[in-house]
């Protein structure tokens, strides 16, 4: 399993990111997506006959009100089965984006998915163990304010 | 070298690149504005996108603009599938441009749907997308 990591620039809020690697080979996977401080973490598994290449994305933002990044309690995911882990934000705030950390090396431990809930509130993923044993894994979710004001129409 | 070697894999894979290769702006003299509330905010998803097995399959999602013509660009996106088989996984999740990229393995045998997730707002005048290049060699190097 490879790591990588990618950092938001001075003055700038982590809203989210992701990965992306130069291969088709399906036996390329996330293990896991999350953020650490203001930094974007990915790891890989490689189970492909190749070196691939993946790049790690991170979006970031201008400070947004009501900033929170909340890591959930860590969840195990029994060996040979999927687990859902879920973390919603606190009061009336939404999620800019989120995801989940996994504490094995096991090549054969995948994310599953990883994404918004529809109502905006929160964000779920679902992490697949082929493996014998167990592993934690920890959800996280960054939470803002949101306006309700109608933007302004752009410049003609 | 990076990026030309980039842009043929992702020719290939018929997706656009997930961020412009990018470093981190160094920090500014001015000062960091006040906090903001986000503003346009937007979950979208795409339509269910087909997945053979074996494959890895891509699809997007777009962020719209508001009804009033205001850019959106999306703040973090995602990934789900139809299936909860072991052997099908996620390999992309990304962002390009005003789109979310995802990409789903399949090698569970058998056929199935994923959908790509997108959060959406208006950017604010910090929002950047930078990613970086790692290697990861095969399992025999390791």
């Amino acid at each position: 399993m490879s790591k990588a990591s990618w950092p938001c620039p001075a003055g700038t809020e982590l809203t989210g990111g992701g990965a992306l690697t130069n291969s088709l080979n399906p036996h390329v996977s996330l293990t896991d997506d999350y953020p650490s401080g203001n930094a974007w973490v990915v790891d890989y598994n490689n189970e492909s006959n190749q070196t691939v290449y993946m790049y790690t994305a991170a979006v970031c933002s201008s400070p947004i009100a009501g900033y929170a990044v909340d890591e959930g309690s860590q969840l195990r995911v029994a060996a040979g089965v999927g687990t859902t882990a879920s973390l919603r934000c606190p009061g009336a705030e939404v999620a800019l984006g989120g995801g989940l950390e996994v504490n094995t090396l096991n090549p054969n431990v995948n994310l599953g998915a990883t994404a918004p809930e529809a109502d905006g509130l929160g964000w779920t993923n679902y992490e697949v163990d082929g493996t014998t044993a167990a592993a934690g894994l920890n959800p996280w979710v960054l939470c803002g304010s949101v306006s309700t004001a109608s933007p302004a129409a752009p410049a003609s | 070298m990076r990026i030309h070697s980039r842009l043929i894999a992702l020719a290939t894979i018929g997706v656009a690149a997930c961020a412009l290769l990018t470093t981190p702006a160094l920090a500014s003299s001015t000062a960091t504005p006040a906090p903001s509330s986000v503003s346009g905010y937007l979950v979208v998803n795409s339509a269910p996108v087909d997945s053979t097995s074996p494959s890895l399959a891509f699809g997007t999602v777009t962020c719209p603009p508001t009804s009033t013509g205001v850019a959106r660009e999306p703040l973090n996106g995602g990934v789900t599938s139809a299936s909860h088989s072991l052997l099908v996984s996620v390999n992309t999740s990304c962002p390009d441009g005003n789109q979310w990229v995802g990409g789903l393995n399949n090698r569970s045998g058998a056929p199935t749907t994923f959908t790509v997730w997108a959060v959406c707002a208006i950017p604010g005048s910090g929002y950047t997308q930078a990613d970086t290049e790692t290697g990861i060699p095969p399992p025999k190097e390791r």
